[in-house]
């Protein structure tokens, strides 16, 4: 036999023995998907929920044609630029108030224990889902955009804090040695060496949550934080599909146009193209 | 007359490894210094101690005569430029012509003398056609080039190379040797730190650094005849001297081989 064949079948022979831990996992699977298929009501799909189904589908071949293209305040487009706006307010009030905690939670500025209680602190802004966020902010502001904002601009932040780190801890320390070998200054390090390295990162992260934003900015109105999402669910709950159909419509739209110029935007951004 | 005095110099990056341990040197003025050694012997550390990047844990380092503390940092290192490993790390300007004023300007030099010094610095490194240019448009060797005409303008008397030419192709490499050469000879103090030995074999001296302890120093020549030493350094030695170790366990006596070998151990 071959010396190459040989050492093939000795270590086929030598693998771990995995067969144990393999059959455990099935087991804690199968659990687990019953007990959480026990709190569940298989009763089937009832006849209404077929007919709001129906009702949808068929209103988006035919939206509501008045409300997509009208300029007025009740109109798809006005709507789509307020929650666009919430989440454009939102993401750079979020994108700059990550700055201090990104560096305050980085293992190369703040150290073991700096980035320990740095990083406890994102964690537990990012238990908090953008709805509860919503209701809460809602109590604080009121209903309307500005309590989108608030929201959008907190639940932005543990995501983003936590993308800036990874930037921060790669810092290339090279170049401070370097400035600071010619005598820079504080100021100069963070200017020459500091923000042309995360400038382009942080820019980067900051498009890519919009994105997200913009999709939460359209839920956000469910709880009544603004954006178009009030009209949508106002919409449906009054079984006027063809009205919900046009709200649909202007979400798709501006979700794909955002994430479109988003990723094109992103990819210069990080590789120069 | 010693312008870098090292006295029982320790620095650790962490409490169970010493990166350099009780270093003990100096260095003449006008002397071209050649520090060698594996990666991870201390080379780097050392560089950045002695412009103050580092502070050491134990030991005093004296530039000119001026004990290196947080107190006379900046003054050090307007004596001391050093031109960094990777290029793009020390390229801070938007144009070469940016890049070589940035040190002046932390100097606060008048306009007019830091016009007149990039124009005469630049010329030295041949890089004046290049003003302009932005580094996106520049080679690593001509970024190493403008590097070391930022130094030349801010007018310091000693400068490290901490392996300048390590990143970059062999003409970049032989270009900054040249200039290194032509630096030494206009009476710079330089110390040249790598771990290529082609690079040290015209420098005036070498330190060899192992395991961030000394583990010689001696003129250029009486360490390339120390067989014992090179060999327990662990550096790739240069062929011709290879070949004249090899003649000498061999005990083929051909003087003139020796010398073409010698010779071409020298680069000459």
């Amino acid at each position: 036999m071959a010396k190459t064949t040989q050492t093939v079948l000795d270590a086929h022979a030598n693998r771990p023995k995995t067969a144990l831990r393999n059959i455990l996992v099935i087991v804690v699977l199968v659990v687990l998907i019953s007990w959480s298929s026990a709190i569940l009501d298989f009763s089937g799909i009832n006849d209404q929920g077929i007919r709001i189904v129906k009702g949808i589908l068929y209103a988006l071949v035919d939206p509501n044609r008045d409300w997509l293209f009208t300029l007025e305040s009740y109109g798809i487009p006005y709507l789509m630029f307020e929650t666009v706006s919430m989440a454009f307010l939102g993401t750079i009030a979020g994108a700059v108030l990550a700055i201090p905690f990104a560096f305050f939670a980085s293992r190369n500025i703040t150290g073991n224990w700096g980035s320990y209680g740095g990083s406890i602190l994102v964690t537990m802004i990012r238990t908090f889902p953008v709805l509860i966020l919503g209701l809460m902010f809602i109590k604080v502001a009121g209903p309307g955009p500005f309590a989108g904002v608030l929201t959008i601009s907190v639940s932005s932040i543990g995501m983003i804090t936590k993308l800036y780190i990874e930037s921060i801890e790669d810092i290339d320390k090279g170049i401070l040695d370097a400035l600071d070998a010619t005598g820079a200054t504080t100021i100069q390090k963070i200017r020459y060496g500091i923000i042309p390295q995360l400038s382009a990162n942080f820019i980067s992260v900051a498009i890519y949550r919009f994105e997200i934003n913009v999709k939460n900015a359209t839920i956000l109105g469910l709880v009544g934080a603004g954006g178009i999402g009030f009209t949508l669910i106002a919409a449906m709950g009054a079984y006027r599909w063809s009205d919900a159909a046009a709200c649909l419509w202007g979400i798709v739209v501006v979700v794909l146009l955002v994430e479109f110029f988003s990723t094109k935007l992103r990819h210069k951004l990080i590789t120069g193209e | 007359m010693n312008i870098i005095e090292i006295k029982n110099l320790s620095f650790s990056y962490r409490e169970d490894f010493h990166a350099l341990n009780n270093v003990n040197l100096t260095i003449r003025k006008g002397e071209w210094i050649s520090i060698l050694g594996h990666n991870g012997s201390g080379k780097s550390t050392l560089a950045k101690l002695i412009v103050g990047l580092l502070k050491a844990d134990k030991g005093d380092i004296y530039v000119d005569g001026i004990l290196l503390t947080e107190e006379t940092v900046h003054e050090i290192r307007r004596k001391i430029g050093i031109v960094f490993q990777n290029p793009d790390n020390q390229f801070v300007g938007v144009t070469v012509e940016d890049d070589i004023a940035f040190g002046m300007e932390n100097l606060n030099f008048e306009r007019s003398l830091m016009i007149n010094r990039i124009e005469d610095f630049s010329k030295k490194v041949d890089m004046f056609e290049y003003l302009k240019k932005e580094p996106h448009e520049l080679s690593g060797g001509q970024k190493q080039r403008v590097a070391i005409a930022g130094i030349l303008a801010m007018n310091t008397d000693i400068i490290i190379f901490d392996e300048a030419t390590s990143m970059l192709d062999p003409k970049g490499r032989e270009s900054i040797m040249d200039y290194i050469k032509k630096l030494n000879e206009e009476g710079k103090t330089i110390i040249s730190i790598t771990h290529d030995m082609k690079e040290a074999v015209n420098s005036d001296r070498i330190i060899i650094l192992k395991e961030g302890k000394l583990l010689a120093v001696g003129e250029t020549n009486t360490i390339l005849n120390d067989k014992e030493t090179l060999n327990s350094s662990n550096l790739e030695l240069l062929l011709p001297l290879k070949l004249l170790y090899k003649l000498d366990e061999a005990k083929i006596k051909n003087e003139k081989v020796k010398d073409i070998l010698w010779q071409l151990s020298l680069n000459k």
